[in-house]
C-alpha cells in the first residue's frame, strides 16, 4: 500500500517539493468541533485498520497535548507514532494559513518511524468554518454529533459543505438529545449534494468501519492516480 | 531592491510558522509584568532594541552575503537559553520550507544540513526574493513587533485600537533599531544586548502546563 518504492511518486521537481499525491503517505484530516468525537474516530481508526495498513497520528491541540496523551493511554497504536502539534492561539490557523508546524510534525514521524501509509491529523476542536489546507491532507473529514442539535448540518458552513466525508456522532444517545437523524440525513445532502456523510456510533470501534472503509477506497484511488 | 518583496516579506500572514509564538510573552503576562497597552508598549521596545537588534543585525549579516553558518554560531552565543536557540532553530525550518516554495533554486541550509536560525534563514529568504540587506534589518524588526503585539491582543484581549496605536507609536523604535545594524563588518560584530527578563520568560514559559503559545 505504500508508495515509497514507486518511480512516480518522485517529486523533486523544478517547481520544489510540493504536495502531490502518492509523496508519503495519504493524509487524512479528522476536523470539527469541540467534543464530537474527533479522537475517538481516530482511535476507533486505529484499532480497525492498524492491522494491515501502517499508521501515524498528529494531533493538534490548543495548548495541551491532551488528544495525543488519550491516544496513547488507551494504546491503540505505538506511542512514538502519535504526535502533538501546540498551535497557539488558534487552531485553523495551524491546518489552513500557516500549515508548517504540521508538514515538519509529519515530516518528523515519517523519518523516524516510516515508511508510513496513513497519517491521521485530527484538529483542534474549532467552529463550523475550519477546513483543512490541501497542502496539509489529501482528504478531509468533518464529525459532527447529534448533541450539538440536529441543526447543524442545516447551519453549513465549509466545513459542513466542503469535507470530503461528513461523519455524524454519538447516534447511540439521538433519542436523549431529541435529534431527528432523518431530518440531519435530508439537510447534510442538502448541502452536500454528492458528498457522502455516514451516521456512526463510536462507543465501540467497530462504529468506525464505514469511515475506515471509504478512507481504504480514498487510499485506492489515489495509489491509483500515482501509478497511472 | 523591491518594494513588492519587503512587502511579502513584512507580511503577518507569510507562512513562517510565528503566530503559535509569543517568544516569551505569556509568562510575562502570566507573572503580571505585562498587563496592559502600555506596559505591552514597553515590553515590545525592550525587546526590539535587545534581542531584537541581534536579530537584525543577524538577518542583515545573512541578506548581504556573510558566511551563514559563522552568524548562526554567532547568534546562538548571544543566545543564553536554550529555549530560544530551538525556539529559533525550528521557526528556521518553517522559513526553509516556505523558501524550498518561493526560490527552490535557492535551497537555504546550513553547512551540516540543519535549518538555519530563524534570524539567518529570514536574512536568506529575503536576499532570494529580493530585499536588500537594509530593508531585510527592517523586516526582522517590524515582524518582531508585530508578533509580540498580536500575541498580546491575544493575551489580554486589549483593544485592537490600542494595540494599532501602539505599533504606530513605535515606528521610531523599529526604524531605529534597523538602521542601528548598518556598518556591521561581520558575524563576530553581531551585537549582544542582553535581555534577561526574556531570556527567563522563554525558559519559564515552557514549563507552564497551560500554556496558549508554544514559546
Ligand atoms: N455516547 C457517545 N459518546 C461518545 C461517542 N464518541 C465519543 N463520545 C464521547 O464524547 C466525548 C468527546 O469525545 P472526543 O473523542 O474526545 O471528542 P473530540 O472531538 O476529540 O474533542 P476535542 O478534541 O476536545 O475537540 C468523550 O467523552 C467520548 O467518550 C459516541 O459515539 N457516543
Ligand atoms: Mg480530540
Amino acid at each position: 500500500m505504500h508508495r515509497h518504492d514507486d518511480p512516480h511518486s518522485h517529486h523533486e521537481t523544478a517547481d520544489g517539493p510540493a504536495r502531490a499525491r502518492g509523496d508519503g503517505a495519504f493524509r487524512v484530516g479528522i476536523g470539527g468541533p469541540v467534543g464530537t468525537g474527533k479522537t475517538a474516530l481516530v482511535a476507533a481508526l486505529c484499532a480497525v485498520m492498524s492491522d494491515d495498513v501502517r499508521i501515524g497520528v498528529v494531533t493538534n491541540d490548543i495548548y495541551t497535548t491532551e488528544d495525543a496523551d488519550t491516544l496513547k493511554r488507551r494504546g491503540v497504536l505505538d506511542a512514538s507514532r502519535i504526535v502533538a502539534v501546540e498551535t497557539g492561539c488558534c487552531p485553523h490557523t495551524a491546518i489552513r494559513e500557516d500549515i508548517t508546524a504540521n508538514l515538519d510534525a509529519i515530516e518528523d514521524l515519517e523519518e523516524r518511524e516510516g515508511p508510513l501509509d496513513l497519517v491521521l491529523v485530527e484538529s483542534g476542536g474549532d467552529n463550523l468554518t475550519l477546513t483543512f489546507s490541501t497542502g496539509l491532507v489529501d482528504v478531509q473529514l468533518f464529525v459532527l454529533d447529534v448533541a450539538g442539535g440536529d441543526k447543524v448540518p442545516r447551519k453549513g458552513g465549509p466545513g459542513v459543505t466542503r469535507s470530503d466525508l461528513l461523519v455524524i456522532n454519538k447516534i447511540d444517545i439521538a433519542h436523549l438529545v431529541h435529534a431527528d437523524l432523518g431530518v440531519m440525513e435530508r439537510d447534510a445532502a442538502m448541502q452536500r449534494g454528492d458528498r457522502p456523510t455516514v451516521f456512526v456510533s463510536l462507543n465501540e470501534a467497530e462504529g468506525a468501519e464505514p469511515v475506515a472503509s471509504w478512507i481504504r477506497s480514498q487510499m485506492a484511488r489515489s495509489t491509483a492516480a500515482a501509478t497511472s | 531592491m523591491s518594494l513588492a518583496a519587503l512587502l511579502l516579506l513584512a507580511d503577518g500572514r507569510l507562512p513562517d510558522g510565528t503566530h503559535a509564538h509569543s517568544h516569551g510573552l505569556e509568562h510575562a503576562v502570566e507573572r503580571g509584568r505585562v498587563h496592559d497597552a502600555g506596559s505591552l508598549a514597553d515590553y515590545v521596545t525592550c525587546r526590539l532594541w535587545t534581542s531584537g537588534r541581534t536579530d537584525a543585525a543577524a538577518a542583515r549579516l545573512a541578506a548581504a552575503g556573510v558566511d551563514p553558518d559563522g552568524i548562526d554560531d554567532a547568534w546562538c552565543v548571544r543566545t543564553p537559553s536554550a529555549v530560544a536557540r530551538s525556539t529559533a532553530r525550528s521557526l528556521g525550518r518553517s522559513l526553509v520550507r516556505t523558501a524550498s516554495h518561493l526560490v527552490p533554486e535557492q535551497p537555504i541550509a546550513r553547512s551540516d544540513g540543519r535549518p538555519p536560525v530563524q534570524p539567518v534563514a529570514f536574512g536568506l529568504l529575503a536576499t532570494a526574493i529580493g530585499c536588500d540587506p537594509p530593508e531585510t534589518a527592517l523586516a526582522t524588526v517590524h515582524g518582531m513587533a508585530g508578533t509580540l503585539a498580536a500575541a498580546g491582543l491575544r493575551l489580554l484581549s486589549l483593544d485592537p485600537f490600542d494595540v494599532t496605536g501602539l505599533l504606530h507609536d513605535l515606528r521610531p523604535d523599529v526604524d531605529a533599531v534597523a538602521a542601528s545594524t548598518a556598518d556591521l563588518g561581520g558575524f563576530d560584530d553581531l551585537p549582544h544586548a542582553s535581555t534577561p527578563f526574556a531570556e527567563v520568560d522563554l525558559e519559564r514559559q515552557a514549563g507552564m502546563p497551560n500554556r496558549l503559545f508554544r514559546s
